[in-house]
C-alpha cells in the first residue's frame, strides 16, 4: 500500500512529555486543579503555561480544572499555543467538555490542521469543529488532502 | 505572457504576530543566496513571528503600466533543524497598501533538514487570488510574509531562510495602433 505523503504524516514529537505524564487519570471539570498542576510540574511544560497555572492556583487553592480552563479561554493575554500543547499531551485524558473549551481557544488554521491530523481521540463533533477552522484557509494543504483521499479511494476500490 | 527575472527583497523585518512568538534574528540575511540565513527558533508546538520581505524593486520596465498580472512565483531558499518538525504556518503576499492579500499558501511539507532547498509557491497562472495589479507590484510595500510552524511540543527548533525571490508573469496591454499617416493628412486637409 502507498504510504501517506510525508507532508501529511502524523507528528512524532513531545515523546518525553507524553511518556512522563500521569496516565491513570481523566481530567474532568471538577478535578482539583492542583492535580493537573502537579503533573504540569512533573513533565516540565513550557514556562509560560506553568507560570500561568501557578498563578491561578495561588489565587484560589480550591480552583477546579474546569474553572481554570474557563479562565484560560477568556484570557486574551495567554498564548493559544498552550491549548494546542495541552490537547497534544493529554488528548483522550481530557473529558469532552474540557476538550471542547480548549478547542475554542484555538483559531490559527495550521494549528487546527495539526491537531486534526494528530489527535487520536477526536469525537465526530470535534473532528468537524477542527476541520471547519482550517477549511478554506489552507488551500495548498487541502489540495494535498484531496489527493490523498482520491488515492485512498482507488486503493479501496 | 511575459515573465520578469527573479528579484530579491530590499527590505526585511521580523514582525510581531500574537503573544510571545519567537522572532527572526538577522532578517536582512533572507536576501541574497549567499549562505547567511535569517533564523527563527520557533517555540514548542507553536509558530513564529512574520519574516516580512518587501521592496522587491520591480519597476515599469519590468512590468509595464497597465499589464495584467497572470501569476506570481515565490521561491524560498530555506532549511530547518528538523524537517519532521518545522513547516509553514502561514505564507501571504503583501500588496501595495501594505496589507496581506489573497490565499495563505502555507504547505504542510517539512522544511528540508540542514541543507538548503528552493521551495516554490505559486506560478505562471497562479495569482494567489490576491487581486494584484501592476501598481501593487511596483510598490515598495509589495512582498511576502512567512511564518514557520514547529509541531514539536517538547522542544524549540530552528527555521532558516537564506533568500526569497519573486518573479511576475504578466500580459502587457495591447499597443495603441497609430492611424495610417494618410488618414491624418486627410483630416488636416478637411479641417482647413
Amino acid at each position: 500500500m502507498t504510504p501517506p505523503p510525508a507532508e501529511i504524516s502524523p507528528d512524532k514529537d513531545g515523546e518525553l512529555l507524553i511518556e512522563n505524564k500521569r496516565v491513570d487519570v481523566t481530567y474532568i471539570r471538577d478535578t482539583p486543579f492542583l492535580e493537573c498542576l502537579e503533573d504540569f510540574r512533573r513533565i516540565n511544560i513550557c514556562e509560560e503555561a506553568l507560570a500561568w497555572s501557578e498563578a491561578q492556583y495561588e489565587g484560589n487553592k480550591k480552583i477546579t480544572f474546569g474553572e481554570a480552563v474557563d479562565r484560560f479561554v477568556a484570557d486574551h493575554d495567554i498564548d493559544e499555543a498552550i491549548a494546542r500543547g495541552m490537547l497534544r499531551i493529554y488528548d483522550g485524558q481530557l473529558a469532552p467538555e474540557i476538550r471542547a473549551r480548549v478547542i475554542e481557544k484555538i483559531s490559527d488554521p495550521m494549528s487546527c490542521f495539526r491537531l486534526w491530523m494528530n489527535l487520536m481521540n477526536l469525537t465526530p463533533e470535534e473532528n468537524a469543529i477542527l476541520k471547519n477552522k482550517f477549511k478554506g484557509k489552507l488551500p495548498e494543504v487541502e489540495k494535498k488532502l484531496a489527493q490523498l483521499e482520491a488515492e485512498r479511494a482507488v486503493i479501496r476500490d | 505572457m511575459s515573465v520578469t527575472s527573479y528579484k530579491s527583497s530590499g527590505t526585511q523585518a521580523s514582525v510581531d504576530r500574537g503573544i510571545l512568538k519567537a522572532g527572526w534574528s538577522n532578517p536582512s540575511y533572507a536576501s541574497g543566496d549567499d549562505g547567511s540565513r535569517a533564523i527563527c527558533d520557533v517555540g514548542k508546538g507553536t509558530y513564529g513571528k512574520w519574516l516580512r520581505l518587501t521592496n522587491f524593486g520591480f519597476t515599469s520596465s519590468d512590468v509595464p503600466s497597465g499589464a495584467t498580472i497572470d501569476g506570481i512565483e515565490v521561491s524560498v531558499n530555506r532549511q530547518s533543524e528538523d524537517s519532521t518538525k518545522i513547516s509553514d504556518n502561514a505564507v501571504y503576499l503583501r500588496n501595495g497598501s501594505a496589507a496581506q492579500a489573497g490565499d495563505n499558501k502555507a504547505s504542510a511539507t517539512g522544511w528540508q533538514t540542514n541543507s538548503d532547498e528552493d521551495f516554490v509557491y505559486g506560478g505562471a497562472e497562479d495569482d494567489w487570488n490576491a487581486g494584484l495589479v501592476q501598481t501593487d507590484i511596483v510598490d515598495i510595500d509589495f512582498g511576502i510574509d512567512i511564518s514557520a510552524d514547529n509541531s514539536d511540543i517538547g522542544a524549540t527548533h530552528e527555521a532558516q531562510v537564506d533568500d526569497v525571490k519573486i518573479r511576475i508573469y504578466y500580459t502587457a496591454s495591447g499597443p495603441s495602433i497609430p492611424e495610417p499617416g494618410y488618414l491624418n493628412s486627410y483630416r488636416r486637409r478637411r479641417a482647413t
